[in-house]
């Protein structure tokens, strides 16, 4: 059985994508179709929205799933009006321990990015993401980063090409090998 | 800036994933179409790039750089520096330390903008060599918005031409509907013109191409044709002084005219009203086609009857040249190969008729009515006018009182008579057969009763005392007998010889000739009396009696005679 695919496009396990979007209707394009096969698959999704899109995504997704969980990260993952990264991360490295299949994260940025125009903040949404590609690393996960381009400007944009292993923009998925390495 | 792991690898990995985010950003830029939106799109990229700033951003208008946004207040420093901007920037240093630099963005047709970046220090050589790669980047995505908006302009230009064509397509289907319909209006109302099928087959076609009513009236508002639903029975006329208003008011008009729940059209060849035609559409729903077809039926009923017209008149003048020649006399081949020619067999037994009337008002309007009347009686013949009668050549015994009858019918008067002359069996003796006609149409105008049918057949003693060779003769007969009478008569206006003749055509009875001459017996007595005593004639007597009575005949010939050619 071949992996996950994501837009045409087959995925090694342990992929980390930022993927450049614009507008709603594009990333749901991409997205659905991806955690639709995941849930196909036997897999575990989990998908991080906006509190006003969670419904509508479980519904374009076909309904409650028992291996389907769409979760409202903006208000969860703060701590002191910042990122708790590391929570985040850590529930993340518990929910994936126990599911016992290959699982599929993804994750609607725009949580992250409301806070951004707080000082800091941009460092820790590096920090956070830089903390993701390693630990994509120690479990069976694809990891989807999408990014809106009709929301976030250049100084998130390069920051965040540098953080992620994979690009996906305009229909193309691109390696980055220069991307920022895991601090050990 | 993000900061690289450290050491060579480090630093090498963090300038080419900046590189990378570039790259990414221009992509980004390259979908924008506002100059604006891509040059503060890269200026937020420009902290991501090492420790730096945007101090302001500029963009080209109207030949000059202006600072972005253009509600920002000015700055003479920058100004300045813009103001020495080349092909490489320009910066400065300031006193306090703070680097400035101007760094161009240029495209094809020039300097498209600048961005003036500042920072504590001048930045090392990579961090410029980000920056210059991002405003590479944005010059080439402004000018691809450029490039763009000319497209797009174009594009709406092409939009505009196309909806004005479009417009001038919808109008040229328009024109072509009209054309096809008005195509349709010409095939149809033609055929029907050539089928010949005359007023009620140009009604059928117009009520099958408008699906309306349509009437066909003559000038004074009788129905000659109707087609469609709806015919009123009876159809009503109108009195004569609205119809002429009705006219009139048509006449004046270019187009039809609306009246009540018609759409009205004269048929009017040569400014002479030969009928309406008429759309009946009581919810007044006629649109301009239905205009055009009714003036289109208008105009080929107008040729059909206007060509009907000169078919008839040409032939009537045919007619009427065969007529006056066979009278004047031709010889018998011309004469049947003229009359073949018009359709009429000259073969067989043929009369002369010729009729007078006092009461017609016009010449045409006998002529009409012994048509009319001929037409109805079924008769072969031929007609003419001449000299204030109308002549008619007949095949065969025709009844003659039947078209005295008819004419006086027609007319409203009987003051007329309807003379024949002898039968013929060759056209050469047709010129007998109407000076016969006209002596006796002469002799029964001159006689007692000047009116009705009268027959050279039937004249008895009048076709002798008619004889034209012995004229002198029956000149001085008369005078021997009546002579007295006639000077008598003459010189006091007086009515001997008329009451005489009257007389003895009543067989001698005096109740019955008072009668006639409407006057009382014992005038007629007196006059008879006179008689006698200028004459001396004994009227007992069976010789005198005689004489005098075919001499009384004789006179009435001879005043007849004097007639001819009134």
């Amino acid at each position: 059985m071949t992996g996950a695919v994501f837009d045409g496009v087959p995925l090694d396990m342990h992929s980390h994508l930022c993927v450049f979007h614009h507008g709603p209707a594009e990333r749901d394009e991409l997205l659905m179709p991806f955690l639709a096969d995941g849930l196909h698959r036997g897999e575990a999704c989990q998908y991080f929205a906006m509190a006003g899109d969670r419904d509508d995504a479980e519904r374009k997704l076909g309904g409650p799933h028992p291996r389907l969980q769409v979760n409202g990260a903006e208000s969860r993952y703060r701590c002191d009006d910042g990122m708790d990264s590391d929570a985040f991360m850590a529930e993340l490295d518990e929910w994936s321990g126990e599911q016992g299949t290959p699982c599929r994260v993804a994750g609607d940025m725009r949580w992250a990015g409301s806070a951004l125009s707080r000082p800091g903040q941009l460092d820790a949404l590096f920090r956070h993401e830089v903390n993701a590609s390693r630990w994509v690393t120690t479990r069976p996960v694809y990891a989807l980063c999408f990014y809106d381009l009709d929301l976030f400007d250049g100084d998130v944009i390069v920051p965040m090409v540098h953080a992620h292993p994979q690009i996906w923009m305009t229909g193309v998925l691109l390696d980055n090998p220069y991307h920022q390495q895991p601090l050990p | 800036m993000i900061a690289g792991t450290g050491g060579v690898d480090g630093w090498a990995r963090t300038q080419l994933s900046n590189l990378y985010g570039v790259f990414v950003l221009s992509m980004k830029m390259f979908g924008g179409r506002d100059a604006a939106k891509i040059l503060a799109l890269a200026a937020t990229a420009v902290p991501s790039l090492g420790p730096c700033t945007v101090a302001a951003t500029y963009l080209a208008a109207g030949g000059a750089l202006e600072r972005q946004p253009s509600d920002r207040p000015p700055d003479a420093e920058l100004d300045r520096i813009v103001s020495q901007i080349d092909e490489h920037g320009s910066g400065v240093a300031l006193p306090g330390g703070t680097w400035r630099w101007a760094f161009p963005l240029r495209e094809q047709a020039g300097l498209a903008g600048c961005l003036v970046v500042a920072a504590d220090s001048e930045p090392t050589v990579d961090v410029m060599f980000l920056l210059k790669v991002l405003c590479q980047q944005t010059s080439a995505a402004l000018a691809n918005a450029a490039l763009h908006r000319r497209g797009d302009d174009y594009v709406q230009e092409l939009r505009r031409s196309n909806d004005e064509r479009a417009e001038v397509n919808a109008r040229l289907t328009d024109t072509v509907d009209v054309l096809r319909h008005q195509q349709r209006v010409h095939d149809v109302l033609t055929r029907e013109g050539a089928r010949g099928d005359g007023e009620p087959g140009i009604a059928q076609a117009l009520h099958e191409l408008t699906g309306l009513s349509v009437a066909i009236e003559d000038k004074f508002g009788n129905l000659r044709a109707w087609a469609g639903p709806g015919l009123p029975d009876p159809y009503p006329k109108p009195p004569a002084r609205r119809r002429e208003d009705l006219l009139a008011r048509a006449a004046r008009r270019t187009s039809p005219l609306r009246e009540k729940d018609r759409l009205i059209s004269l048929v009017k060849p040569h400014h002479e009203v030969l009928g309406v035609v008429s759309l009946v559409e009581p919810a007044k729903t006629a649109g301009d086609q239905d205009v055009f077809t009714l003036e289109y039926g208008t105009t080929v009923l107008a040729l059909e009857l206007a060509h009907q017209r000169t078919l008839a008149e040409v032939e009537l003048r045919l007619h009427r040249e065969l007529v006056d020649d066979l009278i004047a006399g031709t010889d018998n081949a011309s004469a049947y190969a003229r009359a073949d020619a018009l359709g009429h067999d000259l073969r067989g037994t043929h009369q002369v008729l010729v009729a007078q009337w006092d009461g017609a008002q016009a010449d045409s309007d006998l002529s009409d009515a012994v048509a009319r009347a001929v037409v109805a009686l079924g008769w072969k013949a031929l007609c003419s006018r001449r000299s204030g009668v109308v002549v008619v050549l007949v095949a065969g015994d025709p009844d003659c009182e039947a078209l005295f009858r008819s004419v006086a019918n027609d007319l409203g008067v009987e003051t007329g008579v309807v003379a024949v002359g002898g039968a013929c069996d060759t056209p050469e003796t047709l010129p007998r057969s109407y000076r016969e006609a006209v002596r006796m149409l002469r002799i029964r105008q001159a006689s007692g009763t000047p009116n009705g049918m009268a027959s050279f057949e039937q004249l008895g003693l009048y076709r002798i005392l008619d004889a034209g060779e012995s004229r002198a003769e029956v000149t001085a007969f008369v005078r021997q007998w009546l002579g007295g009478l006639i000077d008598y008569d003459e010189a006091r206006a007086a009515d001997m010889v008329r009451t005489l003749s009257q007389f003895l055509e009543c067989g001698g009875s005096y109740d019955r000739t008072a009668t006639a001459l409407m006057i009382h017996r014992s005038t007629l007595r007196y006059r008879l009396s006179r008689m006698r005593e200028i004459t001396g004639f004994d009227l007992g007597d069976v010789e005198t009696r005689l004489n005098v009575h075919v001499a009384t005949r004789a006179w009435q010939v001879l005043q007849g005679r004097s007639l001819e050619g009134r």
